[in-house]
């Protein structure tokens, strides 16, 4: 799984509990990708404008802005608009789930269900959907 | 008439008044006894001793006009009726006055004459009493069995008792014959032409079969002059159908026989016309010799009468034996003339009521009736009305037997031909089972209207709005809930439809007319039981409503009205709603550490870790288990947290209290921070504002609460609080109560945030630290267990500046 530097895929993880971004981004630079990590939903809306990642981890409860919000405003706007997304978020209930995949998010994954290794995995089928 | 009885003639100065010496002979006196015994004529021997005693001493209280006195006094001549002792009666007065024994006599004056007599005795007493011994008068008396008579009274004071009176004689002749004789045929002018010529009777003589004299009133019955009559046989006037029967008549009264003395016949008058009369027939002496006289009475009126009630006695007995009602004829004169079985049986009748006057029977109803009978009217009113030409109806009475029975009482006059009224004729009607039945419904209303007023009062102050509505959905009632519900009176709701009112939506966000719970009532027939709607009112307020319709059938099996029950949810929605999120959020926090938990540990399996070491990162294998342990540590304070948030809220947290030194107590709990706090640059230190005295105060408290409490507060304090910052504890007493202060130099709480601290999982977001992030229920925890201990807790912050809790426990004495 070992990537080039020149082939390094973007990853931006937008996540305001650090033990948790830590934890991924471990596990994502381990595996060869590019981690760029924001911890509340503002500053992630900025780095995905100005680093334009290839898939963007977005947790949906967060200070100054929450994750529902952020994803509305990279839909909103072309620079943004193609990034996959996948919500990460611990929150369950069918209706921010739905709300979530709405709103245009490619997935919506329950962060205590999965591993950062079966994250890992799927990175490269959300990558090469476009 | 017997015109043959003897009329003796007694004059008392041939017995009483030739002795006139006081010693009689013993022959004499023998002969007087036979004599006295023996005469035809009402002898009395009487004593006037006590009487003479009398009007002494009432001429000694100046009584000197006897005459006045007496007139004046009537119990006076009743006195001295009872004074006089009649010391001996002969033969003839037994036979005079219907006496058996001559005791039945002697027993007073005044048990023997009644009151009509007291005017003669008074006469009498006057006489006696102005010193006379002698009194005549012609008077009447009766017998004792009432008969009257009139008499010729003469008084006689025998000789020799002109002083003491006790002696006194009386004979009484038998007038009656001669005062008959002058009153009938009249010994003066007068009396003939009053009695007989303008006498309501035909007055008739027959001597030889021939009409001797006729009165004028015959003529009138009959029609026929006088003229024409006179000398005519008198049986030419009499109707065929009679004509035998009277001269039967006739001759037996002339030889002598005995015949009745009334009887009714049918005179024939002029024109052949046929008039009833009653002829009472007498013998009389006419110019010397024997003749009939007959007295005639036209009772053309009284057939008339007995005809009609013969008529209605007659209807009567024809539905008498199968009517169940009581029916009663009466005659003019209110006597019962009939009665059926069936009123006998109501009334409980025990004698015979026939030719009883019913006023009689009115007033001795026990006599006649078994049961007690109550009437709610005024019985001889009643009668008196009927007589008087009306019809009394529903007249109620009750009949006091077991069980007790109620009569509806119909009174109806009877009339004749001239629509006078003849008679009365009643029925009653045993309306005992209407009776009941009306007071049973009666009841059943009343015990309605209560039920009514009730439902009316449950109606109205019930906490559910109630609607009715009609078939056709329009609302015809709704109540004050309903009002304070639709923000709406009711008078503005009645006759719009549910939809009219309010905006009304289902749990899935369909409006009326695509949501309609109402018409579903109708064509389903059934009933709603339960559904959540959000109303939104006119003024836009929006409520979650919980509503059940319920369908009202009418006898038919259409529904009639609609009940709709409608119950204001929103406060126990927005409490399932805060209840549901406080789970998600839960459930949330405890799934941050668990995913880092799981996360490691996933790493650490899949031997990533050995390529941690290559790639030279700063993660040992330490460090991750340091982490691990950590986010454990994390994750066992929440879920004590959320256990202790669970008791608090289900009431279920118990204190254990215990008088507590608070002072000291302080000061242990904050001795164990110090470390903690020098470990981070943060200076900790406790004052006392006030009297610093040294003396300790007391709390009643769970002790472990309490240092969670302050605990808790401490532990915030230091994680927002950076280094070189400083921590101040402090307590203060007054009225009563201990403040204790835990203020910091740290962060600061945002004015916006400030209200909510003490709620639960309120993030006081941007504000703090990454690193000292709580679990978001510590505030709240503390805030319960403070009001738990009667006491209260406040906040003050300024961002940059610092935050300070405060909160204040009731002391108890040392």
């Amino acid at each position: 799984m070992t990537q080039t530097k020149e082939e390094k895929i973007k990853v931006l993880l937008i996540e305001d509990e650090k033990e948790v971004a830590e934890l991924y981004k471990l596990k994502l630079t381990l595996d060869g990708y590019e981690v760029i990590t924001a911890e509340n939903g503002r500053e992630g809306l900025d780095k995905a404008n100005s680093y334009r990642p290839e898939l963007i981890f977005l947790d949906i409860k967060m200070p100054e802005m929450d994750g529902f919000e952020v994803l509305k405003r990279l839909r909103a706007a072309a620079r943004t608009k193609d990034i996959p997304v996948v919500i990460l978020s611990n929150f369950d209930e069918q209706d921010l789930i739905e709300k979530g995949l709405t709103l245009g998010a490619n997935e919506y994954l329950i962060k205590s269900q999965f591993t950062p290794e079966d994250i890992s995995n799927k990175i490269k089928s959300w990558v090469s959907e476009d | 008439m017997s015109p043959q009885k003897t009329v003796y003639k007694f004059t008392s100065e041939s017995h009483i008044g030739s002795k006139k010496t006081r010693s009689i002979s013993k022959a004499d006196t023998c002969l007087y006894q036979t004599c006295f015994e023996e005469a035809p004529i009402s002898l009395w021997e009487e004593d006037f001793y006590e009487v003479k005693k009398y009007f002494g001493r009432l001429r000694k209280q100046g009584v000197e006009n006897f005459r006045e006195y007496f007139e004046t006094h009537p119990k006076a001549v009743s006195k001295c009726a009872s004074l006089v002792k009649i010391t001996r009666v002969n033969k003839a007065t037994l036979k005079f006055y219907d006496a058996k024994r001559k005791k039945d006599l002697q027993v007073g004056l005044n048990k023997v004459f009644g009151e009509e007599s007291y005017g003669t005795f008074r006469e009498e007493l006057i006489a006696l009493a102005e010193g006379r011994t002698k009194f005549e008068v012609e008077t009447t008396t009766r017998t004792l069995k009432g008969r009257k008579n009139y008499i010729a009274l003469k008084v006689r004071v025998a000789s020799g008792y002109e002083e003491t009176l006790s002696k006194v004689l009386i004979s009484i002749t038998d007038l009656t014959e001669n005062r008959q004789i002058e009153e009938s045929l009249g010994a003066s002018e007068k009396k003939y032409s009053t009695l007989v010529e303008k006498g309501n009777d035909g007055i008739i003589i027959i001597q030889d079969s021939l009409l001797k004299f006729v009165n004028q009133k015959t003529t009138e019955i009959t029609d026929f002059a006088v003229k024409s009559a006179i000398g005519k046989p008198f049986i030419d006037f009499v109707s065929p159908e009679y004509k035998e029967l009277v001269m039967a008549r006739y001759k037996k009264r002339l030889a002598g026989e005995k015949v009745p003395e009334k009887y009714e016949i049918e005179l024939l008058a002029k024109g052949g016309r046929k008039i009833p009369v009653e002829v009472s027939a007498s013998l009389i002496e006419h110019e010397g010799r024997p003749a009939d006289m007959a007295i005639l009475r036209d009772i053309t009126d009284r057939r008339e009468v007995e005809k009609t009630l013969q008529e209605e006695k007659g209807k009567l007995d024809a539905i008498y034996k199968t009517i169940k009602d009581g029916l009663a004829l009466y005659d003019r004169n209110g006597r019962v003339i009939f009665m059926n079985p069936s009123l006998k049986k109501l009334f409980g009748v025990k004698t015979n009521l026939l030719g009883v006057e019913r006023a009689k029977i009115a007033r001795h109803r026990r006599k006649y009736f078994k049961y007690y009978l109550e009437r709610y009217d005024d019985s001889l009113e009643t009668q008196r009305q009927v007589y008087a030409g009306k019809s009394i109806s529903n007249v109620m009475m009750k009949i006091h037997s077991k069980p007790a029975r109620y009569l509806e009482g119909n009174y109806v006059p009877i009339k004749d031909a001239k629509n006078h009224v003849v008679g009365m004729s009643a029925s009653f009607r045993n309306v005992t089972v209407l009776k009941n039945q009306s007071e049973k419904i009666a009841k059943q209303l009343l015990e309605m209207e209560k039920q009514k007023e009730r439902v009316q009062a449950i109606f109205n102050n019930v906490e559910e709005g109630v609607y009715i509505f009609d078939k056709n959905l329009k609302i015809i009632q709704a109540n004050n809930a309903c009002e304070i519900m639709a923000d709406c009176e009711e008078k503005e709701m009645i006759g719009k439809t549910y939809y009219e009112i309010f905006g009304c939506r289902d749990k899935v966000g369909h409006f009326y007319p695509e949501f309609d719970p109402v018409s579903k009532v109708i064509t389903t027939k059934e009933s709603v039981p339960y559904d959540e709607h959000l109303h939104t009112s006119k003024n836009g307020k929006q409520r979650w409503v919980g509503v059940s319709y319920t369908p009202i059938f009418n006898g038919a099996g259409d529904i009639e009205q609609i009940v709709g029950v409608v119950r204001d949810i929103t406060a126990i929605k927005e409490l399932e709603k805060a209840k549901s999120e406080f789970v998600s959020v839960a459930s949330h926090e405890l799934r941050t550490p668990l995913t880092v938990i799981n996360g490691y540990l996933s790493l650490l399996l899949s031997g990533d870790l050995g390529k941690l070491g290559s790639e030279k990162s700063k993660l040992t294998f330490c460090t991750i288990l340091n982490k691990v342990k950590h986010e454990t540590e994390r994750l066992t304070k929440l879920v004590g947290e959320l256990l202790s948030v669970s008791r608090i809220e289900e009431g279920r947290l118990r204190l254990v209290l215990r008088k507590l030194p608070i002072i000291k107590l302080v000061d242990e709990i904050t001795s164990d921070f110090k470390a903690m706090a020098a470990m981070k640059g943060v200076r900790l230190q406790v004052i006392h504002k006030g009297r610093e005295n040294g003396r300790n105060y007391y709390v009643m408290a769970d002790q472990d609460k309490f240092k969670e409490i302050l605990v808790n507060l401490l532990d915030n304090a230091i994680k927002f609080t950076e280094s070189g910052g400083e921590i101040v504890i402090s307590y203060t007493e007054k009225k009563g109560q201990i403040d204790i202060g835990v203020k910091d130099t740290g962060v600061g709480i945002e004015p916006t945030m400030l209200p909510r601290v003490f709620d639960k999982f309120q993030q006081i977001s941007g504000s703090y630290l990454k690193e000292n992030k709580g679990t978001g229920l510590g505030l709240f925890i503390v805030k319960s267990l403070v009001e738990m201990h009667k006491g209260k807790i406040w906040v003050e912050s300024e961002v940059g500046a610092g935050t300070e809790f405060n909160f204040s426990l009731p002391l108890v004495d040392q």
